[in-house]
């Protein structure tokens, strides 16, 4: 392959697409496409002319394979399919004056739907896998004799899994906030 | 008529009301889109995600209905129960704007 390609490590939680969408557009503005997402943060971007592009990512549950006719329609806007990486579809397109074209949603209810999506398929399994599995085994670790590696291990999981759902609970209030 | 039908369609949002109107020529998703904007005067621009959930909506509630594919694009067309439902929204907005003509003499 002949065009330059570098990888970056960059983190955004599942409420924080904007922000991802904010950064893929400034990345491009310096002169890199993203080709490929590995999760949780490591990306891939190839060289290419520096352009003013709007980026948007859209959640789905279904893999845009079974729906061509929406990537036909999207490409009939004007939007460029890039890549699919669990359930978050990529896409871009050059920026345009008119602010409504720069949207794959043109309505807070559309926009609220794929937020319920994303809290329903991403927010709520961490939240059962936390209650069901991180939460007894932590509270076990300490009411019995206590082991120090497993206990450091537990409590760092616990740490962990509580900051991300504090942290994307509040996302998602603000994102229902906003598209009230 | 469906009384869940009506609850979610009468009143129309603005959006729905002018894709039926659309729908009332067969067309595609983009055709729709393009189609509003010109009744609308680029006022109203419908993305295309948002776009795709409506016409999947539409279909299921028996608004609209698939006619043909045709180069990957899905086209459409508006049912009689749309018909039906439309020349409701139609009315209300008739007796609407006689109401503001009276109120205004």
């Amino acid at each position: 392959m002949n065009t330059d390609t570098k990888r970056f490590v960059r983190f955004f939680t599942i409420t924080d697409y904007e922000a991802e969408e904010q950064w893929l557009h400034e990345m491009y503005l310096k002169g890199w496409k993203p080709l490929k997402f590995t999760p949780p943060c490591f990306y891939v971007f190839e060289a290419c002319e520096p352009a003013d592009m709007i980026f948007r990512l859209e959640f789905h549950e279904r893999s845009v394979d079974t729906q061509p006719e929406y990537l036909k329609m999207v490409n009939d806007y004007g939007w460029e399919y890039l890549f699919s990486c669990t359930n978050w579809r990529y896409f871009c397109k050059p920026a345009s004056p008119d602010d409504q074209s720069n949207e794959l949603f043109t309505d807070n209810s559309s926009r609220m739907e794929m937020v319920w999506k994303i809290a329903r398929r991403r927010y709520l399994p961490i939240a059962v896998i936390f209650l069901c599995c991180v939460l007894p085994y932590t509270i076990r670790t300490f009411s019995g004799e206590f082991e120090a590696v497993l206990g450091v291990l537990w409590i760092c999981l616990f740490l962990f899994y509580t900051i991300l759902l504090l942290y994307c609970g509040a996302g998602l209030l603000r994102l229902r906030k906003k598209f009230r | 008529m469906d009384k869940r039908i009506q609850r979610i369609y009468v009143p129309m949002t603005e959006s729905a009301f002018y894709i039926l109107l659309s729908l009332q020529t067969e067309r595609h998703g983009y055709g729709i889109g393009q189609r509003v904007k010109e009744l609308t005067e680029g006022e109203l621009v419908i993305g295309p995600g948002t776009m795709y959930g409506t016409l999947g909506k539409m279909e299921k509630d028996g608004l609209i209905e698939f006619t043909r594919e045709c180069e990957k694009r899905k086209y459409y067309r508006i049912t009689a129960l749309g018909s039906e439902i439309l020349e409701l929204e139609k009315e209300r907005i008739r007796h609407l704007y006689r109401v503001i003509e009276e109120d205004e003499v």
